[in-house]
């Protein structure tokens, strides 16, 4: 069976300036992988070019999702498919109900899928057992997307949304940024429920951390636009143990 | 049958003989004060003419092209007002055609004592000492061309009358009908001390021709009163419209305003609202949905006379292809009108690349203990916000229906009638789902 996401050296700029120097990644169903990198070296720029943001110049390569082209695909068409981004800055939206939201984007889904779109009825009791699984307040339920949440309560926000979207393969975003340990914790724990034989994660983080609780399969650190080692969970401590620089030394005899 | 103006004509001359052509407003019966009234105003309007280009309060705002239009001779036949009825909303209603009120086609039910309902020129025979107490004692006609030539001309129109203490439990709904080139409703609504009022203004003039018309509503809020004034303007793009609401409140009154427009060719709204008593409160909402060449322009004063007031102000449009919209907010605070809180607020969503918005907020303060703040924003819908729907997969187009939606809804929410608040959203609704 080939792979879910196939990056075939992707290379992208903005304005001009390479930030992405040619990446090579797949990601199998059943996988979670988790991205490394320190900053600036282009994890986020290659979860938003996955997800669909514009303000990227793709220079060349390719990203095969499902065997599809999905550089090809509008962002829209690309969620519909099952392709989810936790975003790493989630966004308020002020005024729209977040059931609302749901409801839309739920039966979207729903309705791409050839499903029937849920009820008011369904909905709500569906949101409030998935809702349970991050630890999300049942009353932001009440209010606007993402409108006057805590930081940690956005992320669960975004971790409750993929429970209800229940995407083929989701890529988050730096979830773990910015949330105490108990966030953290309540994060994780959602993660580690939706993870499921059918389903690819793509983890990208900054620190160690995270991959305590989110046990990954597979460890690539990116450095400088390139993935430049890959491993298993154990590649992570070594990088919370020596951090980046190490691995900066060694990068031009590590091909990954 | 049309006249086309005579080269050189004066176009304030082309109104002034169309009101002759009319007819002199009948005497008969008329009282000889609403006699006087009204020559006092056609001398008023003959001195002052229509807003000259240069004139500050019209600056965004030229009507010279819809003025120089031929004024029809004939007025069509009426039209049933079903296009402006509000599904399931439990009103008396009262029907205006062309300015006159309709005995015919309006729907009264049983009311309580002393409530009035009905024709102007009626009430102007039977109520005349609270016609005169009111009757353009709210709108002067003193540099107010337009609503001097409609008291020129005033003969009938909507009359509304809440006696003390009385709550009108069903809202009062005029409903404006309009088939003629030019016409000019006038509206007198008095809640007297204590009285309870929601009074719902539709306008869904169809014409298919070019038209103008001229709206006065007068509005006299009593010690302890609240009036809810709803207008809901969805006039086709064939017809332009001068509208002018004046507002008079008395001590401890509410008063709340609620202007929606969703059509239109040039539409501008006067909104005067004199808080002449102390412990007054004010709400002005307004939204405005504009598109093709259409012109939406709100001029709104509040005028704080006297200590201990509050008002608030939110005014929201969205403006595709070549509309304008326009806010004039003005707050004044004179000097005696200490202790005053007042709030504006001006939002626009501009779609396209030749849309325009044009917003002006005004604070005029003479007192020095007060609190006053006014913010105008105008932009763009968010790219960020229209992505982060487009990755939870909506299309593009209902990510941008579900934002501006929800933009409008903070002008629709405070409206307390559950009906005209659905027939609100259905209206948005369908603006929104041909774009």
């Amino acid at each position: 069976m080939r792979p879910l996401l196939e990056i075939h050296d992707l290379r992208a700029s903005v304005d001009g300036m390479p930030i992405l120097k040619g990446v090579d990644l797949a990601v199998n169903r059943g996988e979670l992988h988790a991205i490394m990198g320190p900053n600036g070296s282009g994890k986020s720029t290659l979860a938003a070019i996955l997800a669909g943001r514009e303000d990227y110049d793709i220079d060349g390569g390719s990203v095969l999702y499902r065997g599809e082209d999905l550089l090809e695909m509008d962002v829209d068409e690309r969620a519909r498919e099952g392709l989810f981004l936790a975003f790493q800055y989630p966004v308020e939206l002020p005024g729209v109900s977040m059931m609302n939201f749901l409801k839309q984007a739920v039966n979207s889904v729903r309705e791409h899928r050839g499903e029937e779109p849920l009820n008011a009825a369904a909905l709500l009791r569906m949101a409030r057992e998935r809702a349970a699984l991050v630890g999300l307040d049942s009353r932001l339920k009440q209010r606007s997307v993402n409108e006057g949440f805590s930081g940690g309560e956005k992320k669960r926000n975004e971790i409750f949304q993929l429970a209800m979207l229940e995407p083929v393969m989701a890529i988050l975003d730096e979830t773990d940024s910015g949330l105490d340990i108990d966030a953290l914790k309540n994060v994780a724990h959602g993660v580690n429920a939706l993870r499921t034989a059918d389903r690819g994660f793509l983890v990208i983080t900054h620190y160690q951390r995270l991959l305590n609780y989110i046990i990954p399969d597979f460890v690539h650190v990116i450095v400088d636009g390139r993935i430049v080692k890959s491993g298993g969970k154990e590649l992570a401590l070594a990088l919370e143990e020596r951090g980046y620089d190490w691995i900066r030394y060694e990068k031009s005899t590590v091909p990954a | 049958m049309a006249r086309l103006a005579a080269e050189g004509e004066r176009i304030e001359d082309r109104f002034l003989s169309a009101l002759s052509r009319l007819g002199e407003p009948s005497t008969n019966g008329a009282s000889s004060d609403l006699v006087a009234l009204r020559r006092q105003a056609l001398h008023s309007f003959a001195v002052q003419g229509f807003p000259r280009p240069r004139t500050e309060a019209w600056k965004y705002t030229n009507l010279r092209s819809v003025l120089r239009r031929p004024i029809a001779r004939d007025t069509p036949a009426e039209a049933a007002p079903d296009a402006a009825s509000i599904a399931k909303l439990d009103a008396h209603l009262l029907v205006v055609v062309n300015g006159r009120f309709s005995a015919e086609l309006s729907q009264i039910g049983p009311l309580p004592g002393g409530v009035v309902l009905g024709s102007l020129a009626d009430a102007s025979r039977t109520h005349e000492a609270i016609v005169l107490d009111h009757l353009t004692r709210h709108a002067g006609v003193d540099n107010l061309p337009f609503v001097a030539l409609n008291t020129a001309a005033l003969e009938d129109g909507a009359f509304v009358y809440v006696p003390p203490s009385v709550s009108l439990d069903r809202a009062v709904h005029v409903v404006h009908v309009a088939t003629a080139s030019f016409f000019q409703p006038r509206t007198l609504v008095v809640a007297d001390k204590g009285a309870r009022l929601s009074l719902v203004s539709t306008s869904d003039a169809r014409a298919p021709h070019a038209s103008f018309g001229n709206a006065v509503t007068e509005v006299s809020v009593g010690r302890r009163a609240q009036v809810d004034l709803f207008q809901v303007q969805t006039d086709s793009a064939t017809v332009s419209t001068v509208s002018a609401v004046h507002v008079r409140q008395d001590s401890d009154s509410r008063f709340g305003t609620h202007t929606f427009t969703f059509g239109g060719e040039i539409v501008r709204n006067n909104l005067t609202i004199a808080a002449d008593a102390q412990h007054c409160e004010t709400q002005l909402n307004g939204l405005f949905l504009a598109r093709g060449k259409s012109h939406v322009d709100n001029h709104t004063l509040m005028d704080h006379t006297m200590p201990d007031c509050l008002s608030s102000e939110l005014y929201k449009g969205i403006l595709d292809e070549n509309a304008t919209g326009v806010f004039n907010g003005k707050v004044h605070v004179r000097q005696d009108a200490q202790r005053i809180n007042a709030y504006q607020t001006s939002k626009a969503v501009v779609l396209s690349r030749k849309a325009r918005m044009y917003a002006k907020p005004e604070l005029e303060i003479y007192a020095d203990d007060v609190k006053c703040s006014h913010g105008a924003t105008t932009g763009q819908l968010d790219k960020d916000a229209l992505f982060y729907l487009q990755a939870r997969g909506l299309r593009r187009k209902q990510a941008r229906a579900l934002l501006l939606e929800s933009f409008a809804r903070e002008v629709i929410d405070p409206v307390s009638l559950p009906a005209l608040r659905q027939h609100l959203e259905r209206l948005v609704a369908s603006w929104l789902a041909i774009a």
